[in-house]
């Protein structure tokens, strides 16, 4: 058996869950910064993004639980990679090119799987991961082998996949990505939206592990989203 | 429900003030006049079990549970309602939840310096003596979790919180507890319904030996290790299936610890053999470790520490032949940090700070992954080949069949009427050649190489050292103005001399109010006026301020400055007066809060500086991948893009 007291080489990638073992609440944002957000979307969802940092930060033990990926699309970029919400800075996002929309998905889920082996290698234990799509449009590219590996991921438990339609968006398409039954965002209540996600996951961070945790349902008249 | 009539169990009026806090089943309010108390009023009115339960608690409340917990002191009622609407407690706001302390990144910016080993195993001890306490009473705590356990960041003091969902034992009946965190609940009551079981002090001993785990462990959870089977391990999981990841039996468990933390070889044998009978054996038959126990060990310890010869901030269990802290900080962790030297206003030390802030080692330039290494092993891809190989065939095919074509039409006698084949033909040929345009590749190239610009701009921006070398520049700038504080003083106070003459002559001078003054020609209107341009006393009185006056040439303008040169005649210049006290004390103050500001700043320096630097680490660990799959990317599109042309 190893001994953990082996030398470990400086910087090696396991600092952060040694001073921070807290189990791990993962959150993927994907969203879609094509040239159709342009204008008064894009500003409202970088508002929404700086008021998730807000919210987050209220929450001690969320703080160090909900960990936060920023997936932008198109083209796909990694904006950042997993990190506590502490860390977490709201990003100004602005709008370039289509909607390639499968590819982003796919990344999403490579992203995923590192961050899951180094939970697994660090001995950290993590709640079930939320991938979070915001969309106003249509994928350019090819979306069905995303879509299939969305639904083997619900399948299993292994992730929960919400997918949130901008005025615009194509919820036929959508509704075939994503399991759960895709949600329209009224207006653009981007700051709505992202108070309910934060209260979301620092409940998810704050129940089991293994637990299904009944969240706040957004559709109810005053909610900020409508199916 | 509306908060505007609350009265307690002997019908005073209660009014609430701030709301501190609110829960899924209650809120947490400021009692007005009452600094020292606190209000729990649930959303929802309780039933009548409930109402009894805490009306119960309220007549067991002693000295005893009050000095350890957040016991119910009274019941609070809305009017004309018999059934309790929330109830009175001691405010805990002084104390911090318990998962502030044992974590390592929460603790250094929570918790004061002082909060090192021996901070933690005090900790640890009297987590244990509240857990006794409430079991002396016959009662059991049965939620436990990182939330209900509070620590005064000050005395170790520990408090327990959310007392009201404790099981209480009175008058021979028993109100049971409703709720559970799996993470703190034993094997044996993993997925059972909570108010379903009657609790026994035992179950509490299994949360009672997590918490103490935390502490000691830098808040590693005693079931979150490295699984070596296949498949997930969650914590619950693990519990049920006893699998604590510091057993000394691991070829039965299956689990390694977590890298990076100490083990069980690291702590006296006594407490090895604590925490495996409380994880590791049957402990719901057994009995696992009481808190009584744990107090005897945990004591035992504490007076068994070391303190690191390289690091005060480090202790140790002094049967150690080195320090795990160094061990394990060596590898870029931070766990402990000794600020008791810059945090105290007084002992400030520059050069100890200065020491520290330079004792972090630079990051340095970061090897940014090269494309020259990339372009030489990068060969077209299949694809482009071919369709580079397609174009090639197509150019050639389709001049053979143009030239046989149209020598066909020319010299066959009804060539022209072929024509219209010869073009279905040629159109055949082109679309059986047809291939990935060069175009596809072109933009397959630019995109790669935009996705690759960005990363490249991220790495400048997160991973260079260029984050870390201004920071230290800037603490090396406010260091050297620190420095440099007496000597600015100095510089100050012989400004000051040097202006002595000048100081006793303008102080001397604005004795004078101009409006109280006989000068000719000057009446009242004429004073208002002067007034108005701030021109007030003699000192006030120069040619320039004159000159911007309305109404006031030459003529006027002699006339206050012959009264301004009279009373300067009439002034003595003291040397032996000195500066002037208030200008003294102006000069300290202003340096006063620099200094301040100052101290402050590098105060924090060695800690933002350590962050940054392991921010730029990590980083660099993250976008090394990403840039390199993207610099691969670009050398192949490129290689596609040429081979296509």
């Amino acid at each position: 058996m190893a001994n953990p007291l082996d030398q470990v080489p400086f910087g090696f990638a396991g600092a952060e869950f040694a001073e921070n073992p807290e189990p791990r609440c993962p959150c993927i944002l994907l969203l879609d910064t094509s040239g159709s957000m342009k204008g008064e979307p894009i500003a409202q969802l970088n508002k929404g993004l700086v008021t998730f940092k807000d919210e987050l930060s209220a929450d001690a033990l969320a703080q160090k639980r909900v960990e936060v990926a920023l997936i932008t699309f198109g083209p796909v970029q990694v904006h950042s990679d997993f990190q506590t919400a502490d860390l977490f800075q709201p990003p100004h996002l602005e709008t370039t090119g289509d909607t390639p929309m499968g590819a982003a998905i796919l990344q999403a889920l490579a992203i995923l799987d590192q961050r899951k082996q180094a939970y697994k290698s660090n001995g950290i234990s993590y709640y079930r991961p939320w991938i979070f799509l915001v969309t106003d449009g249509a994928p350019t590219d090819a979306w069905k082998e995303a879509a299939k590996k969305v639904h083997a991921g619900e399948e299993a438990k292994a992730l929960s996949f919400f997918a949130v339609g901008v005025e615009g968006a194509n919820f036929e398409t959508l509704a075939e990505i994503a399991v759960r039954k895709p949600l329209q965002l009224k207006e653009l209540r981007f700051r709505d939206l992202f108070i309910w996600l934060s209260n979301s996951l620092s409940a998810v961070s704050r129940s089991n592990v293994d637990e299904q945790v009944p969240l706040q349902n957004p559709t109810t008249p005053e909610g900020w989203a409508a199916v | 429900m509306s908060l505007t009539a609350l009265f307690d169990h002997q019908g005073r009026r209660v009014s609430l003030g701030m709301e501190l806090g609110r829960g899924g089943e209650a809120a947490v309010y400021c009692v007005e006049g009452q600094p020292e108390l606190v209000a729990k009023i649930y959303h929802q009115p309780t039933g009548p079990e409930k109402t009894e339960k805490l009306s119960q608690m309220v007549k067991l409340q002693s000295e005893r549970l009050l000095a350890l917990s957040a016991w119910p002191i009274g019941t609070l009622f809305m009017a004309g309602n018999r059934s309790v609407a929330g109830f009175l407690m001691k405010n805990v706001s002084r104390f911090k939840d318990i998962h502030l302390l044992y974590n390592p990144k929460s603790r250094t910016r929570e918790f004061p310096p002082k909060a090192n080993w021996r901070f933690l195993l005090h900790t640890a001890s009297n987590v244990a003596r509240a857990f006794a306490a409430i079991h002396d009473h016959g009662h059991v705590i049965g939620d436990v979790n990182q939330s209900n356990v509070r620590v005064s960041p000050e005395t170790a003091i520990v408090n327990l919180l959310d007392c009201d969902s404790f099981q209480i034992s009175a008058n021979g009946k028993v109100y049971p507890c409703e709720v559970g965190v799996p993470l703190y609940t034993p094997p044996e009551l993993q997925d059972t319904e909570f108010r379903e079981v009657v609790r026994t002090p035992n179950h509490d001993n299994f949360g009672l030996a997590v918490l103490i785990f935390h502490l000691l462990f830098m808040g590693r959870h005693p079931f979150a290790g490295k699984f070596l089977g296949r498949g997930e391990m969650p914590i619950e999981k693990a519990i049920a299936e006893q699998r604590f990841a510091f057993a000394r039996d691991a070829q039965r468990t299956q689990m390694l610890p977590p890298p990076a933390c100490i083990t069980l070889a690291h702590l006296p044998q006594e407490i090895g053999d604590l925490f495996t009978s409380a994880f590791d054996s049957p402990g719901a038959a057994n009995g696992r470790p009481d808190g009584k126990q744990w107090i005897a060990e945990l004591d035992a310890l504490a007076g068994r520490l070391m303190v690191c010869s390289k690091n005060k901030a480090h202790l140790f269990f002094n049967g150690l032949s080195s320090c795990p802290w160094c061990s394990i900080e060596s590898s870029g962790v931070l766990l402990f940090v000794d600020y008791t030297i810059v945090d105290t206003a007084t002992g400030f030390s520059i050069e100890v700070v200065w020491a520290r802030i330079l004792a972090i080692p630079s990051p340095g330039e970061g090897n940014v992954p090269s494309m020259l290494s990339y372009i030489s092993r990068v060969q077209p891809s299949s694809r482009a080949k071919v369709a580079a190989l397609k174009r090639r065939y197509k150019v050639a095919a389709l001049i053979v069949a143009g030239v046989a074509a149209l020598a066909f039409v020319v010299t066959s006698p009804d060539g022209f009427a072929y024509m219209y084949y010869f073009g279905m033909v040629i159109f055949a040929l082109h679309k059986l050649l047809d291939s990935d345009a060069p175009a596809k590749f072109g933009q397959a190239a630019r995109d790669a190489e935009y996705r690759l610009r960005n990363l490249e701009f991220r790495w400048q921006h997160e991973a260079s050292g260029a984050d870390f070398t201004a920071e230290l520049d800037r603490l090396r700038t406010l260091t050297e103005e620190y420095r440099k504080l007496p000597e600015r003083r100095k510089q100050k106070v012989r400004e000051l001399e040097r202006a002595l003459y000048e100081t006793q002559l303008r102080h001397y001078l604005a004795q004078f109010d101009i409006a109280a003054a006989e000068i000719p020609h000057i009446k009242d209107g004429r004073k208002a006026m002067l007034s108005a341009y701030g021109i007030d006393d003699a000192a006030d009185v120069t040619r320039s301020a004159l000159e911007a006056v309305p109404g006031f040439g030459q003529f006027l303008i002699i006339q206050l400055i012959t009264w301004r040169q009279s009373l300067e005649a009439t002034f003595k210049f003291n040397p032996g007066r000195g500066v002037d006290p208030a200008d003294l004390q102006r000069v300290d103050r202003d340096l006063a809060k620099r200094r301040a500001e100052i101290e402050a700043l590098l105060s924090k320096g060695p800690s933002e500086l350590n962050d940054l630097r392991r921010r730029i680490i990590a980083a660099r660990g993250r976008l090394q991948v990403q840039l390199e799959k993207a610099l691969m990317d670009v050398a192949q599109a490129q290689a596609d893009e040429s081979a296509g042309v």
